[in-house]
């Protein structure tokens, strides 16, 4: 019965990691890709000393992890569902014990890549003597990984295992067109959201709490650079979101310059919930809304840029190019520049794409 | 009247339409032709959907220099539709009402005569696919195009639906609106007595 264990490991442990490609390389490249090679090393004892000395911060990464086990949770148990895969029925064959052993074995090779850096954590803190941290870390994963295994085993008991579905929220309705966009966002990609929203908020308060003499907004800038980073995903889940599901839009009598307006007001609204944090940090109002402005900016040019090609790589490096020139026009106080360029380079790119574009059909 | 001047559609190298003129005056047509022919591809580059080489346009208004105004005078509906799951048809019709300034009394007798009343208000992602292209159909007759272009409209229809559509099209080409349809199933002639076009050699034919 082992090998049952083995043959998910090898289907759907292998389509997790190729459907989550994706998502991986964004999150290796925030990890490692934003930070100058020589700063690698220090820049990563910084979060994990920030980790370990913050109990807010330290529980903050603990639900991020345990996001990431509910996101394979669900994709596990949409793989039973569908029926070619009911073979994992046959676990219900095991003694309880054996049963539970087998999940936490294939729960545990999904959460790899987390506890791959958790072993890294742990061995700083015990480098530390902070024991008491490493021990908190250590139980919490065998804990998460413990009721993932037990909460599947109760599922896969049913004969008729059904698809495990989030909650959905249900805007009020009628739903008005540029929501579609959020309301995918928030129904469909609850983790990516959730995560990059989380990213960007760290991003935003950590350099608003640099220590400085006087005050200067543009540290939040700064900060938000890196959310605007961390956003990259999402632009390219919107756009695909667009190219999947929207098509019909370019048969309907709405101008370009339309289209644009609400493409716009898509991002203006996502940018919301950093804008009113720059808002509760008291950074004043007409600061606040040119910041807003020049965020919704960059992530409108990025989706724009999308409409000349849809490739996820060249996206990431584009977002990555236009991270850097924005953070050198920021600490040259000349981003107010770049917001003008930033917006008519947008409007010109999707100008140019928005009817040329389409998917190859092969 | 709907011409089409040098229009070619590649994909990479391979050129799958070439069209060096033709001209479809106001009326019921049936394009068929066989699988891949390029039947979808000359429908959805006359419904502005894709990019082509070359010029469509509808009496004077070309699809690319007057790009919304053309748009407003045509109509697609695709053989199999995808919506957003957490939309409702609800939604899309207000939508489409909206953007295609249409008359809302028409969209609700739309919604009552192709049997959507009971279910548009909830989302999309519990219906059916007969539910969804039920769906598509009311959305390509909402506004008042003149050509509407109907990509397989019969397909996932149960016969009840085949038969409200067929009455729909007629009533609505009474009032001067035109159709291009292409179905593989064979469309009942004599209820509709459509024109013929065939897609062959990566051009279009007058039967």
């Amino acid at each position: 019965m082992v090998s049952i264990a083995r043959l998910l490991l090898k289907t759907a442990g292998r389509k997790f990691y190729e459907r989550n490609a994706g998502f991986f390389l964004f999150i290796f490249f925030l990890m490692f890709g934003i930070v100058e090679s020589t700063q690698i090393v220090s820049y990563h004892l910084s979060l994990i000393y920030g980790i370990l000395n913050s109990t807010v911060f330290l529980l903050i990464v603990c639900i991020i992890w345990a996001m990431y086990l509910i996101k394979c949770f669900v994709f596990i148990s949409g793989f039973v569902s569908s029926g070619e895969n009911n073979f994992i029925l046959k676990l219900n064959l095991l003694s309880l014990s054996k049963k539970f052993s087998s999940l936490y074995f294939i729960f545990l090779f999904i959460d790899l890549p987390i506890l791959i850096y958790v072993s890294v954590i742990i061995s700083v803190a015990i480098h530390q003597k902070l024991y008491g941290e490493a021990a908190v870390i250590i139980m919490f994963h065998f804990f998460i990984l413990a009721v993932a295994s037990l909460l599947f085993g109760k599922r896969i008991s049913s004969l008729n295992p059904s698809t495990f579905r989030w909650p959905s929220f249900q805007l009020n309705r009628p739903i008005a067109f540029p929501l579609y966009y959020l309301s995918t966002l928030i129904n469909n990609h609850k983790v990516v959201l959730f995560t990059t929203k989380a990213l960007s908020f760290f991003a935003v308060i950590g350099f608003m709490n640099i220590p400085l003499d006087h005050y200067e907004y543009r540290t939040a800038i700064l900060g938000l650079l890196f959310g605007i980073a961390a956003h990259a995903v999402v632009v390219f889940e919107l756009r695909t979101f667009e190219e999947n599901y929207l098509k019909f839009l370019r048969n309907l009598p709405i101008s370009l310059i339309n289209r644009f307006i609400q493409l716009a007001f898509v991002y203006f609204l996502l940018m919301l919930p950093e804008s009113i944090l720059l808002i509760v940090n008291h950074i004043n109002l007409l600061t606040v809304l040119g910041i807003h402005l020049f965020a919704t900016g960059l992530l409108v040019l990025c989706h724009c840029r999308l409409y000349a090609e849809l490739n996820n790589d060249k996206h990431i490096q584009f977002t990555l190019w236009l991270f850097l020139i924005s953070f050198m026009l920021v600490l040259f106080k000349v981003y107010w520049v770049e917001l003008f360029f930033v917006w008519g380079l947008a409007y010109y790119s999707f100008k140019r794409n928005f009817y040329q574009f389409e998917l190859n059909p092969d | 009247m709907l011409k089409f001047l040098n229009v070619q559609k590649k994909y990479g190298h391979h050129l799958i339409v070439d069209i060096p003129t033709l001209e479809i005056k106001p009326g019921l047509y049936w394009l068929r032709g066989a699988n891949g022919s390029g039947k979808s591809t000359v429908l959805k580059m006359a419904g502005g959907l894709i990019p082509f080489d070359g010029e469509i346009q509808i009496g004077m208004i070309n699809l690319k220099k007057q790009s919304t105004e053309y748009r407003r005078l045509v109509s697609y509906a695709e053989p199999e539709p995808l919506f957003p799951d957490y939309i409702s048809g609800l939604d899309l019709v207000h939508f489409y009402n909206s953007v295609r300034k249409a008359d809302k009394k028409i969209s609700n007798q739309l919604i009552e005569q192709i049997g959507i009343g009971s279910f548009y208000k909830n989302p999309i992602g519990t219906y059916s696919s007969g539910m969804v292209k039920k769906l598509s159909l009311v959305l390509a007759f909402i506004g008042n195009s003149d050509f509407i272009f109907l990509d397989e409209p019969l397909v996932t229809l149960d016969l009840a639906s085949v038969k409200i559509l067929y009455n729909l099209i007629q009533d609505f080409y009474k009032e001067g609106v035109s159709f291009i349809l292409t179905s593989h199933q064979a469309i009942e002639h004599n209820h509709f007595n459509a024109v013929e076009l065939l897609m062959k050699d990566k051009t279009v034919w007058f039967q």
